[in-house]
Protein backbone atom coordinates (compact mmCIF):
# COMPACT_ATOMS: atom_id res chain seq x y z
CA UNK A 1 0.00 0.00 0.00
CA UNK A 2 1.34 3.36 -0.84
CA UNK A 3 2.12 5.43 2.08
CA UNK A 4 1.04 9.26 2.30
CA UNK A 5 3.85 11.60 3.36
CA UNK A 6 2.89 14.26 5.57
CA UNK A 7 4.86 17.09 6.86
CA UNK A 8 3.84 18.55 10.06
CA UNK A 9 4.86 22.36 10.66
CA UNK A 10 3.95 23.91 13.79
CA UNK A 11 6.00 25.78 16.58
CA UNK A 12 4.75 24.71 19.93
CA UNK A 13 6.96 21.39 19.93
CA UNK A 14 4.39 19.65 22.52
CA UNK A 15 1.56 20.28 19.25
CA UNK A 16 3.73 18.75 16.84
CA UNK A 17 4.86 15.53 19.31
CA UNK A 18 0.99 14.83 19.71
CA UNK A 19 -0.20 15.01 16.48
CA UNK A 20 2.93 12.66 14.90
CA UNK A 21 1.66 10.64 17.80
CA UNK A 22 -1.28 10.31 16.69
CA UNK A 23 -1.29 10.11 13.03
CA UNK A 24 1.52 7.42 13.53
CA UNK A 25 -1.39 5.32 14.90
CA UNK A 26 -2.52 5.04 10.98
CA UNK A 27 -0.57 2.77 8.98
CA UNK A 28 -1.02 4.01 5.72
CA UNK A 29 0.53 8.11 7.37
CA UNK A 30 4.02 8.19 6.88
CA UNK A 31 5.52 11.28 8.89
CA UNK A 32 8.58 12.33 7.08
CA UNK A 33 9.71 15.54 9.25
CA UNK A 34 7.99 17.57 12.00
CA UNK A 35 9.04 21.26 11.52
CA UNK A 36 8.37 24.42 13.90
CA UNK A 37 8.55 27.56 10.99
CA UNK A 38 7.68 28.08 7.40
CA UNK A 39 11.44 28.47 6.79
CA UNK A 40 12.56 24.93 7.61
CA UNK A 41 9.79 23.60 5.92
CA UNK A 42 11.05 24.82 2.91
CA UNK A 43 14.23 23.56 3.26
CA UNK A 44 13.27 20.43 4.04
CA UNK A 45 11.04 20.61 1.28
CA UNK A 46 12.51 18.78 -1.33
CA UNK A 47 14.41 16.24 0.64
CA UNK A 48 11.17 14.70 2.38
CA UNK A 49 8.90 15.77 -1.04
CA UNK A 50 5.71 15.67 1.53
CA UNK A 51 2.07 14.44 0.17
CA UNK A 52 0.42 16.67 2.69
CA UNK A 53 1.64 19.49 4.73
CA UNK A 54 0.05 20.04 8.07
CA UNK A 55 1.06 23.81 8.74
CA UNK A 56 0.11 26.07 11.71
CA UNK A 57 -0.49 29.74 10.81
CA UNK A 58 0.85 31.83 13.06
CA UNK A 59 4.90 31.41 13.63
CA UNK A 60 7.65 33.36 14.32
CA UNK A 61 9.52 34.16 10.99
CA UNK A 62 7.69 32.88 8.13
CA UNK A 63 4.04 32.76 8.71
CA UNK A 64 1.66 29.94 7.48
CA UNK A 65 0.01 32.05 4.73
CA UNK A 66 3.11 32.76 2.96
CA UNK A 67 4.65 29.21 3.59
CA UNK A 68 1.00 27.75 2.00
CA UNK A 69 1.95 30.04 -1.49
CA UNK A 70 5.95 29.22 -1.44
CA UNK A 71 5.26 25.57 -0.88
CA UNK A 72 2.56 25.62 -3.90
CA UNK A 73 4.76 27.08 -6.05
CA UNK A 74 7.98 25.19 -5.66
CA UNK A 75 5.92 21.58 -5.22
CA UNK A 76 2.95 21.89 -7.05
CA UNK A 77 1.78 18.36 -6.12
CA UNK A 78 2.18 19.69 -2.41
CA UNK A 79 -1.29 20.05 -0.76
CA UNK A 80 -1.63 22.51 2.47
CA UNK A 81 -3.81 21.99 5.08
CA UNK A 82 -3.60 25.10 7.36
CA UNK A 83 -4.04 23.42 11.25
CA UNK A 84 -4.52 26.43 13.68
CA UNK A 85 -6.55 27.61 16.59
CA UNK A 86 -7.97 30.61 14.56
CA UNK A 87 -11.77 29.78 13.79
CA UNK A 88 -12.49 33.08 12.37
CA UNK A 89 -14.23 33.10 8.94
CA UNK A 90 -11.64 35.74 7.46
CA UNK A 91 -8.70 33.77 8.25
CA UNK A 92 -10.30 30.29 7.03
CA UNK A 93 -11.30 32.16 3.68
CA UNK A 94 -7.57 34.10 3.58
CA UNK A 95 -5.67 30.48 4.04
CA UNK A 96 -7.98 28.89 1.50
CA UNK A 97 -7.56 32.23 -1.19
CA UNK A 98 -3.64 31.00 -0.60
CA UNK A 99 -3.48 28.24 -1.70
CA UNK A 100 -4.42 25.77 1.43
CA UNK A 101 -6.53 22.43 0.62
CA UNK A 102 -7.77 22.08 3.89
CA UNK A 103 -8.35 24.05 7.14
CA UNK A 104 -8.52 22.50 11.10
CA UNK A 105 -9.09 23.60 14.21
CA UNK A 106 -6.86 22.34 16.48
CA UNK A 107 -9.77 21.63 18.98
CA UNK A 108 -11.88 19.37 16.51
CA UNK A 109 -11.17 15.40 17.23
CA UNK A 110 -8.48 14.51 16.08
CA UNK A 111 -9.75 12.07 12.95
CA UNK A 112 -10.95 14.73 11.29
CA UNK A 113 -6.91 15.40 11.15
CA UNK A 114 -6.86 11.98 9.16
CA UNK A 115 -9.98 12.56 7.19
CA UNK A 116 -8.78 15.74 5.73
CA UNK A 117 -5.00 14.29 5.10
CA UNK A 118 -6.86 11.48 2.99
CA UNK A 119 -9.49 14.45 1.05
CA UNK A 120 -6.19 16.10 0.01
CA UNK A 121 -4.20 13.54 -0.94
CA UNK A 122 -7.12 12.81 -3.63
CA UNK A 123 -7.43 16.29 -4.49
CA UNK A 124 -10.23 17.47 -2.44
CA UNK A 125 -10.89 20.21 -0.47
CA UNK A 126 -11.99 19.44 3.34
CA UNK A 127 -12.91 22.29 5.78
CA UNK A 128 -13.45 20.57 9.17
CA UNK A 129 -17.36 20.96 11.18
CA UNK A 130 -16.08 24.11 12.87
CA UNK A 131 -14.46 26.05 9.98
CA UNK A 132 -17.64 25.28 8.21
CA UNK A 133 -20.11 27.11 9.97
CA UNK A 134 -17.61 30.16 10.48
CA UNK A 135 -17.22 29.88 6.87
CA UNK A 136 -21.17 29.90 6.42
CA UNK A 137 -22.26 32.50 8.59
CA UNK A 138 -20.60 35.04 7.01
CA UNK A 139 -21.72 34.03 4.11
CA UNK A 140 -18.92 33.49 1.89
CA UNK A 141 -18.99 29.96 0.08
CA UNK A 142 -15.65 27.97 0.24
CA UNK A 143 -15.50 28.10 -3.50
CA UNK A 144 -15.57 31.38 -4.04
CA UNK A 145 -12.45 31.64 -1.70
CA UNK A 146 -10.86 29.70 -3.40
CA UNK A 147 -7.73 30.95 -6.14
CA UNK A 148 -7.06 30.19 -9.18
CA UNK A 149 -5.12 27.13 -8.83
CA UNK A 150 -8.81 25.33 -8.63
CA UNK B 1 -2.24 155.44 38.65
CA UNK B 2 -4.56 152.93 36.48
CA UNK B 3 -3.97 149.13 36.59
CA UNK B 4 -5.87 145.87 34.85
CA UNK B 5 -9.08 146.51 32.95
CA UNK B 6 -10.99 148.14 35.61
CA UNK B 7 -8.19 148.93 38.41
CA UNK B 8 -7.33 152.57 39.62
CA UNK B 9 -6.08 154.21 42.55
CA UNK B 10 -8.06 157.11 44.23
CA UNK B 11 -7.24 160.06 46.41
CA UNK B 12 -9.78 162.18 48.84
CA UNK B 13 -9.39 164.75 51.11
CA UNK B 14 -11.05 164.10 54.50
CA UNK B 15 -13.64 167.11 53.37
CA UNK B 16 -14.67 164.61 50.62
CA UNK B 17 -13.41 166.41 47.90
CA UNK B 18 -12.01 163.81 45.33
CA UNK B 19 -8.27 164.50 44.16
CA UNK B 20 -7.57 161.48 42.23
CA UNK B 21 -9.46 159.68 39.70
CA UNK B 22 -8.35 158.50 37.29
CA UNK B 23 -10.87 156.69 35.32
CA UNK B 24 -14.19 158.67 35.89
CA UNK B 25 -12.16 162.06 35.93
CA UNK B 26 -15.56 163.82 36.08
CA UNK B 27 -15.44 163.05 40.29
CA UNK B 28 -12.13 165.62 40.28
CA UNK B 29 -12.39 168.81 42.22
CA UNK B 30 -15.91 168.24 43.63
CA UNK B 31 -17.37 167.51 46.60
CA UNK B 32 -18.57 163.79 47.41
CA UNK B 33 -18.63 164.12 50.93
CA UNK B 34 -22.64 162.57 51.28
CA UNK B 35 -22.46 160.21 48.50
CA UNK B 36 -24.29 156.90 48.95
CA UNK B 37 -24.46 154.01 46.54
CA UNK B 38 -27.62 152.86 44.95
CA UNK B 39 -28.75 150.75 48.29
CA UNK B 40 -27.86 153.93 50.61
CA UNK B 41 -24.62 152.57 51.50
CA UNK B 42 -22.49 155.85 52.10
CA UNK B 43 -19.38 156.12 50.31
CA UNK B 44 -17.20 158.68 50.38
CA UNK B 45 -17.61 159.36 53.90
CA UNK B 46 -17.12 155.83 54.99
CA UNK B 47 -14.04 155.75 53.08
CA UNK B 48 -12.84 159.23 54.92
CA UNK B 49 -13.51 157.53 58.63
CA UNK B 50 -11.51 154.76 57.42
CA UNK B 51 -8.66 156.75 56.33
CA UNK B 52 -8.70 158.79 59.67
CA UNK B 53 -8.54 155.88 61.94
CA UNK B 54 -5.65 154.36 59.84
CA UNK B 55 -6.94 152.06 57.06
CA UNK B 56 -9.07 149.13 56.24
CA UNK B 57 -11.77 147.92 53.35
CA UNK B 58 -15.11 149.15 52.32
CA UNK B 59 -17.29 147.42 50.23
CA UNK B 60 -20.24 149.14 48.19
CA UNK B 61 -21.83 149.20 45.33
CA UNK B 62 -19.73 151.74 41.86
CA UNK B 63 -19.95 152.19 38.49
CA UNK B 64 -17.44 149.71 36.74
CA UNK B 65 -15.62 152.23 34.86
CA UNK B 66 -15.71 150.67 31.46
CA UNK B 67 -19.73 150.41 30.93
CA UNK B 68 -20.98 152.57 33.90
CA UNK B 69 -22.97 149.63 35.57
CA UNK B 70 -22.72 149.20 39.28
CA UNK B 71 -20.71 146.54 40.73
CA UNK B 72 -19.75 145.38 43.83
CA UNK B 73 -16.23 146.89 44.83
CA UNK B 74 -14.07 146.05 47.46
CA UNK B 75 -11.78 148.69 48.61
CA UNK B 76 -8.76 149.16 50.49
CA UNK B 77 -8.56 152.83 52.05
CA UNK B 78 -4.97 154.49 53.56
CA UNK B 79 -5.36 156.99 55.48
CA UNK B 80 -1.72 159.94 54.72
CA UNK B 81 -2.88 161.96 58.35
CA UNK B 82 -0.29 164.52 57.22
CA UNK B 83 -1.84 165.35 54.17
CA UNK B 84 -5.40 164.80 55.20
CA UNK B 85 -5.83 162.52 52.64
CA UNK B 86 -7.63 159.08 52.10
CA UNK B 87 -5.94 157.35 49.35
CA UNK B 88 -7.36 153.81 47.83
CA UNK B 89 -7.83 151.67 45.32
CA UNK B 90 -10.69 148.64 45.21
CA UNK B 91 -11.10 145.63 42.88
CA UNK B 92 -14.89 144.90 41.65
CA UNK B 93 -15.92 141.43 43.13
CA UNK B 94 -17.61 140.28 39.61
CA UNK B 95 -14.34 140.86 37.89
CA UNK B 96 -12.81 138.67 41.32
CA UNK B 97 -15.09 136.07 40.72
CA UNK B 98 -14.91 135.85 36.79
CA UNK B 99 -10.83 135.39 37.07
CA UNK B 100 -11.99 132.75 40.16
CA UNK B 101 -14.38 131.34 38.14
CA UNK B 102 -11.97 131.23 34.80
CA UNK B 103 -9.03 129.68 37.24
CA UNK B 104 -11.31 127.37 38.24
CA UNK B 105 -12.66 126.82 34.67
CA UNK B 106 -8.94 125.97 33.69
CA UNK B 107 -8.36 124.19 36.44
CA UNK B 108 -11.53 121.32 35.92
CA UNK B 109 -10.42 121.28 32.52
CA UNK B 110 -6.95 120.15 33.08
CA UNK B 111 -8.50 117.96 35.79
CA UNK B 112 -11.16 116.82 33.20
CA UNK B 113 -8.10 116.70 30.65
CA UNK B 114 -5.91 114.72 33.13
CA UNK B 115 -9.14 112.34 34.17
CA UNK B 116 -9.39 111.47 30.68
CA UNK B 117 -5.69 110.57 30.20
CA UNK B 118 -6.04 108.81 33.25
CA UNK B 119 -8.95 106.77 31.98
CA UNK B 120 -7.74 106.03 28.41
CA UNK B 121 -4.50 104.89 30.36
CA UNK B 122 -6.79 102.75 32.72
CA UNK B 123 -8.49 101.38 30.19
CA UNK B 124 -5.75 100.97 27.31
CA UNK B 125 -3.92 98.67 30.45
CA UNK B 126 -6.74 97.45 31.74
CA UNK B 127 -7.07 96.05 28.26
CA UNK B 128 -3.28 94.85 27.32
CA UNK B 129 -4.11 92.74 30.21
CA UNK B 130 -7.19 91.27 29.37
CA UNK B 131 -5.68 90.09 26.32
CA UNK B 132 -2.60 88.91 27.80
CA UNK B 133 -4.59 86.93 29.77
CA UNK B 134 -6.41 86.03 27.39
CA UNK B 135 -4.31 84.86 25.49
CA UNK B 136 -2.81 82.86 27.63
CA UNK B 137 -5.39 81.34 29.31
CA UNK B 138 -6.15 79.90 25.68
CA UNK B 139 -2.79 79.29 25.27
CA UNK B 140 -2.67 77.26 28.35
CA UNK B 141 -6.07 75.56 27.84
CA UNK B 142 -4.80 74.62 24.17
CA UNK B 143 -1.93 73.01 25.89
CA UNK B 144 -3.73 71.48 29.00
CA UNK B 145 -5.76 70.25 26.13
CA UNK B 146 -3.10 68.96 24.41
CA UNK B 147 -1.80 67.61 27.22
CA UNK B 148 -5.15 65.62 27.82
CA UNK B 149 -5.21 64.55 24.14
CA UNK B 150 -1.19 62.63 24.47
CA UNK B 151 -2.52 61.17 28.36
CA UNK B 152 -5.72 59.56 26.71
CA UNK B 153 -4.20 58.22 23.31
CA UNK B 154 -1.53 57.00 25.60
CA UNK B 155 -4.17 55.42 27.87
CA UNK B 156 -5.95 53.85 24.90
CA UNK B 157 -2.55 52.72 23.38
CA UNK B 158 -1.69 50.92 26.80
CA UNK B 159 -4.71 49.65 26.78
CA UNK B 160 -4.63 48.34 23.56
CA UNK B 161 -1.57 46.57 24.29
CA UNK B 162 -2.53 45.29 27.06
CA UNK B 163 -5.19 43.51 25.76
CA UNK B 164 -2.60 42.69 22.65
CA UNK B 165 -0.50 41.35 25.47
CA UNK B 166 -3.61 39.37 26.87
CA UNK B 167 -4.59 37.65 24.20
CA UNK B 168 -1.62 37.15 22.94
CA UNK B 169 -0.90 35.36 26.21
CA UNK B 170 -4.14 33.45 26.22
CA UNK B 171 -3.71 32.09 22.36
CA UNK B 172 -0.26 31.60 22.63
CA UNK B 173 0.48 30.05 25.72
CA UNK B 174 -3.12 28.90 27.05
CA UNK B 175 -4.69 27.25 24.17
CA UNK B 176 -1.40 25.80 22.84
CA UNK B 177 -1.17 24.09 25.95
CA UNK B 178 -4.80 22.81 25.94
CA UNK B 179 -4.39 21.38 22.46
CA UNK B 180 -1.34 19.57 23.56
CA UNK B 181 -3.24 18.23 26.29
CA UNK B 182 -6.48 17.75 24.09
CA UNK B 183 -4.09 15.73 21.98
CA UNK B 184 -2.95 13.69 24.40
CA UNK B 185 -5.87 12.75 25.57
CA UNK B 186 -6.67 11.58 21.93
CA UNK B 187 -3.45 9.79 21.58
CA UNK B 188 -4.38 7.78 25.05
CA UNK B 189 -7.71 6.77 24.06
CA UNK B 190 -5.89 5.66 20.81
CA UNK B 191 -3.53 3.38 22.81
CA UNK B 192 -6.39 2.34 25.76
CA UNK B 193 -8.10 0.97 22.06
CA UNK B 194 -5.08 -0.68 20.69
CA UNK B 195 -3.75 -2.12 24.34
CA UNK B 196 -1.12 -0.15 23.77
CA UNK B 197 0.78 -0.05 27.27
CA UNK B 198 1.93 3.49 26.72
CA UNK B 199 -1.41 4.55 27.78
CA UNK B 200 -1.23 5.28 31.16
CA UNK B 201 2.30 7.16 30.59
CA UNK B 202 0.62 9.33 27.73
CA UNK B 203 -2.51 10.07 30.45
CA UNK B 204 0.11 11.46 32.70
CA UNK B 205 1.69 13.39 29.94
CA UNK B 206 -1.76 15.20 29.50
CA UNK B 207 -2.14 15.66 33.12
CA UNK B 208 1.05 17.31 33.43
CA UNK B 209 -0.15 19.66 30.49
CA UNK B 210 -3.31 20.72 32.34
CA UNK B 211 -1.63 21.52 35.42
CA UNK B 212 0.57 23.53 33.21
CA UNK B 213 -2.53 25.21 32.09
CA UNK B 214 -3.52 26.08 35.40
CA UNK B 215 -0.22 27.41 36.25
CA UNK B 216 -0.30 29.76 33.20
CA UNK B 217 -3.77 30.49 34.04
CA UNK B 218 -2.41 31.59 37.51
CA UNK B 219 0.28 34.11 36.15
CA UNK B 220 -1.60 35.62 34.07
CA UNK B 221 -4.26 36.46 36.22
CA UNK B 222 -1.73 37.37 38.43
CA UNK B 223 0.18 39.88 35.95
CA UNK B 224 -3.29 41.25 35.38
CA UNK B 225 -4.27 42.02 38.94
CA UNK B 226 -2.85 40.43 41.36
CA UNK B 227 -5.30 38.88 43.84
CA UNK B 228 -3.50 38.34 46.49
CA UNK B 229 -3.47 42.17 46.61
CA UNK B 230 -7.32 42.50 47.96
CA UNK B 231 -7.27 38.87 49.72
CA UNK B 232 -3.60 39.59 52.02
CA UNK B 233 -2.90 43.33 51.40
CA UNK B 234 0.26 45.16 50.05
CA UNK B 235 3.17 43.97 52.06
CA UNK B 236 2.37 40.54 51.46
CA UNK B 237 1.71 41.20 47.68
CA UNK B 238 4.95 43.17 47.59
CA UNK B 239 6.59 40.16 49.55
CA UNK B 240 5.52 37.58 47.06
CA UNK B 241 6.81 39.74 44.16
CA UNK B 242 9.89 40.24 45.72
CA UNK B 243 10.56 36.22 46.24
CA UNK B 244 9.41 35.63 42.80
CA UNK B 245 11.79 38.32 41.74
CA UNK B 246 14.46 36.50 44.06
CA UNK B 247 13.70 33.03 42.93
CA UNK B 248 14.00 34.19 39.27
CA UNK B 249 16.78 35.73 38.91
CA UNK B 250 18.98 34.85 42.14
CA UNK B 251 19.58 38.85 43.18
CA UNK B 252 19.62 39.89 46.63
CA UNK B 253 17.08 40.96 47.72
CA UNK B 254 15.72 43.28 51.04
CA UNK B 255 11.89 44.21 52.21
CA UNK B 256 11.06 46.70 54.86
CA UNK B 257 7.63 47.23 55.42
CA UNK B 258 4.70 48.30 57.81
CA UNK B 259 1.05 47.52 57.90
CA UNK B 260 -1.21 49.92 56.75
CA UNK B 261 -4.59 49.27 58.23
CA UNK B 262 -7.12 49.79 56.04
CA UNK B 263 -5.64 53.76 55.21
CA UNK B 264 -4.65 52.81 51.89
CA UNK B 265 -7.65 52.25 49.05
CA UNK B 266 -7.80 49.92 46.19
CA UNK B 267 -6.59 52.68 43.86
CA UNK B 268 -3.62 53.50 46.04
CA UNK B 269 -2.75 49.34 46.91
CA UNK B 270 -2.32 48.19 43.08
CA UNK B 271 -0.59 51.77 42.33
CA UNK B 272 1.72 51.37 44.64
CA UNK B 273 2.52 47.63 43.85
CA UNK B 274 2.94 48.41 39.97
CA UNK B 275 5.93 50.62 41.35
CA UNK B 276 8.09 47.16 42.32
CA UNK B 277 6.73 45.49 39.46
CA UNK B 278 8.26 47.70 36.99
CA UNK B 279 11.09 48.50 38.83
CA UNK B 280 11.35 44.32 38.73
CA UNK B 281 11.08 44.09 35.15
CA UNK B 282 13.65 47.07 34.22
CA UNK B 283 16.13 45.90 36.54
CA UNK B 284 15.63 42.38 35.82
CA UNK B 285 16.48 43.46 32.07
CA UNK B 286 18.89 46.36 32.71
CA UNK B 287 20.26 46.76 35.60
CA UNK B 288 22.59 43.92 36.06
CA UNK B 289 22.05 44.67 39.77
CA UNK B 290 23.43 42.81 42.87
CA UNK B 291 21.13 43.88 46.33
CA UNK B 292 17.59 45.53 45.63
CA UNK B 293 16.33 46.74 48.51
CA UNK B 294 12.38 47.44 48.83
CA UNK B 295 11.08 49.66 51.74
CA UNK B 296 7.50 50.54 52.34
CA UNK B 297 6.87 52.68 55.26
CA UNK B 298 4.64 55.85 56.43
CA UNK B 299 5.58 59.06 56.35
CA UNK B 300 4.01 62.28 56.69
CA UNK B 301 3.36 62.76 53.65
CA UNK B 302 1.82 59.19 52.64
CA UNK B 303 3.11 55.73 52.22
CA UNK B 304 6.40 55.79 50.81
CA UNK B 305 7.64 52.80 48.34
CA UNK B 306 11.40 52.39 48.07
CA UNK B 307 13.23 50.41 45.39
CA UNK B 308 16.88 50.99 45.46
CA UNK B 309 19.33 48.97 43.63
CA UNK B 310 22.87 49.02 42.94
CA UNK B 311 22.82 48.45 39.04
CA UNK B 312 24.27 50.08 36.51
CA UNK B 313 21.72 52.74 36.36
CA UNK B 314 20.07 54.63 33.36
CA UNK B 315 19.56 57.83 31.90
CA UNK B 316 15.90 59.06 30.94
CA UNK B 317 15.35 58.88 27.49
CA UNK B 318 19.35 58.10 26.83
CA UNK B 319 20.04 54.82 24.50
CA UNK B 320 19.44 52.48 27.60
CA UNK B 321 16.70 54.16 28.37
CA UNK B 322 14.89 51.55 30.48
CA UNK B 323 10.74 50.70 29.50
CA UNK B 324 10.28 54.81 29.81
CA UNK B 325 6.23 54.05 28.75
CA UNK B 326 6.05 51.62 31.82
CA UNK B 327 7.62 54.41 33.76
CA UNK B 328 5.48 57.51 32.81
CA UNK B 329 2.20 55.67 33.17
CA UNK B 330 3.35 54.57 36.58
CA UNK B 331 4.37 58.15 37.18
CA UNK B 332 0.94 59.63 35.86
CA UNK B 333 -1.17 56.98 37.71
CA UNK B 334 0.43 57.95 41.00
CA UNK B 335 0.32 61.54 40.51
CA UNK B 336 -3.31 61.31 39.77
CA UNK B 337 -4.08 59.83 43.44
CA UNK B 338 -1.87 63.25 44.48
CA UNK B 339 1.05 61.33 45.09
CA UNK B 340 4.75 62.05 43.30
CA UNK B 341 7.14 59.74 41.74
CA UNK B 342 10.97 60.27 41.64
CA UNK B 343 13.55 57.91 40.04
CA UNK B 344 17.27 59.57 40.26
CA UNK B 345 19.61 57.11 38.41
CA UNK B 346 23.72 56.79 38.62
CA UNK B 347 26.50 54.90 37.16
CA UNK B 348 25.94 53.12 40.82
CA UNK B 349 22.67 52.31 40.94
CA UNK B 350 18.81 53.95 40.82
CA UNK B 351 16.26 54.78 42.93
CA UNK B 352 12.69 55.20 42.81
CA UNK B 353 10.45 56.34 45.12
CA UNK B 354 6.82 56.61 44.72
CA UNK B 355 4.76 58.17 47.34
CA UNK B 356 1.17 58.16 47.68
CA UNK B 357 -1.01 60.18 50.47
CA UNK B 358 -2.98 58.10 52.98
CA UNK B 359 -6.61 58.35 53.83
CA UNK B 360 -6.30 58.54 57.74
CA UNK B 361 -2.78 58.36 59.66
CA UNK B 362 -2.29 56.07 61.89
CA UNK B 363 0.87 55.04 63.97
CA UNK B 364 2.46 52.22 61.70
CA UNK B 365 3.28 49.10 62.92
CA UNK B 366 6.66 47.85 62.05
CA UNK B 367 7.92 44.74 61.03
CA UNK B 368 11.18 43.77 58.79
CA UNK B 369 11.90 41.12 56.78
CA UNK B 370 15.05 40.43 54.83
CA UNK B 371 16.23 37.46 52.40
CA UNK B 372 19.38 37.00 52.01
Amino acid sequence: MKQTKVMIVDDHPTVTEDVRSILETYDELNIVACLTNGEDALKHLEASLPDVVLLDLNMPGMGGLTATELILKRAPSTRVLILSMHDSPEYIATALNHGASGYILKDVPTDEIKIAIDAASKDEQYLCTGSQAALGKQGASPQSALTGRE
Amino acid sequence: MIYGDEGFYFVYDYDGNNIVSPRQTYLINQNWSVQVDPNGLPITDELIRIARSGAGYHSYMWPKPSTGEPAEMVTYVTGMQNWRWALGTGVFIDDVLLTVANTRTQVETCIARTFVQIAIITFLALFLVFISGYFITVRERRLADARQKALTARIVNTQEEERGRVAHELHDSISQILVGVSYTLDLARRRIGKGDDRAGETLDKGIDGLSGAIQEVRRISRDLRPGMLNDLGLGPSVKTLIDEFFQRTGTQTQFETVVFRNRLDNHRKIALYCVPQEAFTNIERHANANLVTVTLKGTRGGALMEIIDDGQGFTMGGPRSISGLGLRNMQERIEQLGGSLTITSGRHGTKISALVPLSHILSPQSSVNTKK
